[in-house]
């Protein structure tokens, strides 16, 4: 299962994301757009009555914490079918009798989803642009857009656990899996803080691991922030934007070892 | 390169059981070899393993022993997909394409540029007998003969040097088989080699020249479809004749030990050798009746697989 | 045939070392990067804490698909973290006393109690956390919310005790009794609300009638009120404690002409002395006098006066 020539090994993995992309497209997976339009044009409107005239700060937190959940929502029922709706409904047989390495393939489909989740993201961010505007909270709309950023690499990262766990897994099971990671991800660092000031150093120990084991959402979260109009400075744009990279690497890596030795019966 | 395909002593082990505790042998030792510019016939009952060694073929499994090499490459080599086709049994492909789409993906895979893409796509889907009203629809839309076809013609966009077929008739009514069967044809005539793997007999012997015989994942017999035939015993022949009833033969019958049997157009003589048959038209001349045609009766192709396959 | 197998084998092994190295690398660089980004986070700004309530619960009600209990649960429980924050967080220099916490500027916290009772308006906890934290705050926003409390739910006697509670702290006697006799005629008023209502009208100033009230605190309420209840009821211990020893102590310096050198000088004295319910003083092994949290009392030589490390303000108010 090696590389076929080098000279379009990465041109076949665009056209397998392009492919991707297009699926999800057809799928009807940007419908939830809709939904969310209607929640944030629905909130703009409401919340100047439920709120104490605070709707920036409020039409940022919903707008922000709605754009990370519809996206992992996607990220993790998309993600886990993504390979395995293929091989059920065999659509892989023809694949890879072309000249496509599998490793080509699981990279294309992972990075056809993120596609799918930038444009899902960016739109939702353009949303919440707009939402901003009307309410006359232009002022916080970079401190926002560094929040969406965050976000949608918070989403590449749930997107390939998700691709992770379904390479060895049935999607419901994976699903599952995914959303607990997306849960103890969030908590992890809260967690070790708590084991650190008070735990055995047993505790310590296995929060510790648990803390570099387990992807760190929490890095990812800027939201709170941005509804105060902060920015997040570039060592920690760059540091995180690493992590994001490296950690997704290393899934997908684990992903491929083990697809790549899967029988398609 | 003397052969397109060797298979060597290919071995495949399912594991079944929640344990995995249990090995199901597909494939036992199979060992082949296919000649360019034929085309092959694979032949087996149900389960025999021919789809598994196609798929070891193709990369989807993992063959538990033995190689294969196509193309002189061992089966690991993607790169050699580039110059070969495969069409799955019963294909199914993403159905939220359309037949073009579909075409156009796989084109791109194979980096052909957009005009080759497009002109290949419309000359093969014409070609599978797609109607063109139809390569604009969603494949879900598909009905199973023209999933059969798409998945045909998807298989021939590379223009390879040889294809594997799997079952390629299933699905198909009976104009389309004589439709797909006449590509086939066209397919070897152009110097593409076809490995197809099949059960519907008539297609074998309207097409292949050589066949392998698969028995429970050991090849029962390989070679050339005429000697595989031509080595069943002694030649029996057919007299068929009109005019007259069975009971003027029976005399005829009873002293040289032909079978009599009447048939919708009238009656049938069966010789057991060619001396045999001067005597039978004397005889039938004699009691007035009118002769039909003489015939050599070959063991058909499918006692041939009953007896190598062990079933029916 | 061998040779090729033999191959493919080793290829085999060869990635499963590539993944291995790689997830080594990958490990470390995960470690760091981590670390980094853990370490250039952005802070949420210490005021976040006080930011004005965004939304507010009354007007949530009926749009939360029937989950108004958990949004009250969810108000309450940020004003139990929102003060626990501000204790936490006030300078280490800085002395608080139950009696005014406005040095903490804890003004979300009616905001948060206001809105949980808005969405639940039986929610007792609330009223009864509200009822002894408040007035230590703003005592008419007290009298207010605990108003709301029996505006809502007329028949629970409690909310009449709260409310006669804080007028008894504020010294205002006379709406202190209408209080606690109306809360004595709710239907499941235990018999101790009529005699705190006498109490009022007649000893209300006493020390008597501030363990009463706090005794019924600590038997009723939720943990919290009970703490603050047995915290009251130790201070009230160690002010009679502290006003027997200083009693003792002037009469040691009337006979002797000078104050004592240590405590233990007026052990035997004290031993004598009957302090309410019938109860010792208490002394540790090596003879020191102890307050109810068992820290010994510190004799101020020239006051001729003792204090109490674990209640700064007992004696310094009455």
């Amino acid at each position: 299962m090696r590389r076929s020539s080098n000279t379009n090994y990465f041109s076949q993995i665009f056209v397998i994301a392009k492919n991707a992309f297009r699926e999800a497209v057809r799928d009807r997976i940007l419908y939830n757009l809709v939904v969310f339009v209607l929640l944030l044009t629905g909130a703009a409107i409401f919340l100047g009555e439920l709120t104490a005239g605070q709707e920036v700060r409020t039409i940022i937190n919903l707008g922000l914490n709605a754009i990370l959940l519809f996206g992992a929502f996607i990220a993790i029922f998309v993600g886990v079918g993504l390979v395995s709706k293929e091989i059920e409904k065999r659509t892989v047989y023809a694949i890879f009798a072309k000249p496509v390495t599998r490793p080509q393939f699981l990279i294309g489909k992972y990075l056809g989803l993120c596609l799918t989740l930038l444009v899902n993201t960016a739109v939702m961010g353009i949303g919440v642009t707009l939402a901003l505007l009307y309410v006359g909270g232009g002022d916080r709309l970079a401190s926002v857009w560094a929040a969406v950023f965050f976000v949608f690499l918070e989403l590449c990262v749930l997107t390939a656990v998700a691709i992770t766990f379904s390479s060895f897994s049935t999607p419901a099971l994976s699903a599952l899996f995914t959303f607990f990671i997306f849960v103890i991800g969030h908590f992890s660092s809260s967690l070790r803080e708590f084991a650190a000031a008070l735990g055995s150093a047993g505790a310590k120990a296995v929060f510790g691991t648990i803390y570099y084991v387990m992807p760190n959402l929490s890095l990812y979260g800027f939201r709170t922030q941005a509804a105060y109009g902060l920015l997040p400075d570039a060592a920690a744009v760059a540091a995180i934007t690493g992590y994001t990279i490296v950690y997704i690497a290393i899934l997908l890596s684990i992903a491929n070892f083990i697809f790549s030795r899967r029988n398609f019966k | 390169m003397e052969y397109i395909v060797e298979i060597q002593d290919l071995s495949k082990d399912y594991e079944t059981g929640f344990w995995k505790k249990k090995n199901v042998r597909a494939l036992d030792g199979l060992s082949l070899s296919v000649e360019p510019g034929q085309i092959f016939g694979f032949l087996g009952g149900n389960g025999a393993g021919k789809t598994t060694t196609i798929k070891i073929l193709m990369g989807l499994l993992f063959p538990t022993s033995g190689t294969a090499r196509i193309l002189g490459r061992d089966i690991a080599d993607v790169s050699m997909h580039r110059e070969i086709g495969y069409c799955p049994e019963n294909p199914y492909f993403y159905d939220y394409l359309t037949a073009s789409e579909l075409m156009n993906y796989f084109g791109e895979i194979f980096g052909l540029d957009s005009r080759r893409r497009k002109e290949r796509s419309a000359e093969l889907l014409t070609k599978v007998g797609l109607a063109e009203k139809d390569w604009n629809k969603q494949l879900r839309k598909y009905s199973k003969g023209m999933l059969q076809r798409v998945g045909l013609a998807q298989s021939l966009i590379n223009d390879p040097k040889i294809v594997f077929l799997d079952e390629p008739m299933s699905g198909l009514d009976p104009m389309g088989r004589r439709e797909i069967r006449e590509l086939i044809a066209e397919l070897r005539s152009s110097g593409t080699t076809v490995f197809m793997s099949t059960h519907i007999l008539s297609d074998v012997e309207a097409l292949c020249e050589r066949v392998a015989i698969l028995r429970r994942g050991k090849l029962a017999a390989t070679g050339r479809l005429e000697d595989l035939l031509a080595s069943s015993e002694q030649q029996a022949f057919e007299i068929s004749v009109s005019g007259i009833s069975a009971v003027a033969l029976s005399s005829f019958a009873a002293s040289s030990g032909a079978e009599l049997s009447e048939k919708p157009t009238g009656i049938s003589l069966q010789v057991d050798s060619e001396s045999e048959i001067d005597a039978a038209l004397k005889a039938v001349r004699a009691s007035g009746g009118k002769l039909l045609s003489v015939q050599p009766i070959r063991q058909s192709l499918e006692e041939l697989f009953v007896e190598k396959t062990g079933t029916a | 045939m061998n040779k090729a197998m033999q191959a493919d084998r080793s290829r085999v092994r060869l990635s499963g070392v590539m993944l291995a190295v790689a997830l080594l690398i990958g490990s470390c660089a995960v470690y760091f990067l981590s670390n980094a980004a853990e370490a250039s986070r952005t802070p949420v700004p210490g005021s976040a804490i006080d930011d004005d309530l965004s939304l507010e619960g009354k007007r949530l009600k009926g749009f939360v698909f029937g989950a108004e209990g958990l949004i009250a649960d969810v108000y309450w429980m940020q004003s139990l973290q929102y003060l626990g924050d501000k204790f936490v967080n006030a300078p280490a220099d800085q002395v608080i006393s139950l009696d005014d916490l406005r040095p903490l500027n804890p003004r979300l916290l009616y905001p948060y109690l206001d809105n949980a009772t808005d969405l639940d308006p039986g929610f007792m906890a609330a009223y009864s956390y509200g009822a002894t934290v408040l007035p230590a705050i703003d005592p008419e926003t007290a009298i207010k919310f605990t108003k709301k409390g029996i505006a809502n739910n007329p028949e629970n006697f409690r909310l009449y005790q709260y409310l006669g509670f804080i007028y008894w702290k504020l010294h205002r006697y006379d709406e202190a009794a209408a209080a606690y006799e109306r809360g004595s005629e709710q239907p499941d008023a235990p018999p101790f609300m009529k005699a705190m209502a006498a109490f009022m009208a007649s000893n209300a100033g006493s020390r008597e009638t501030a363990r009463a009230m706090y005794r019924q605190m600590s038997d009723s309420g939720d943990q919290q009120t009970r703490i603050n209840a047995e915290y009251r009821l130790n201070e009230l211990d160690a002010e009679e404690q502290m006003e027997a020893i200083n009693a003792k102590l002037a009469n040691y310096q009337e006979k002797n002409g000078s104050c004592v050198r240590s405590l233990k000088d007026i052990v035997p004295a004290l031993g004598a002395v009957k302090l309410a319910g019938g109860a010792q003083f208490q002394q540790t092994a090596a003879g020191e006098i102890v307050d109810p949290q068992l820290a010994p009392y510190i004799l101020d030589g020239s006051a001729c006066s003792v204090h109490s490390t674990s209640f700064p303000k007992a004696g310094a108010n009455k």
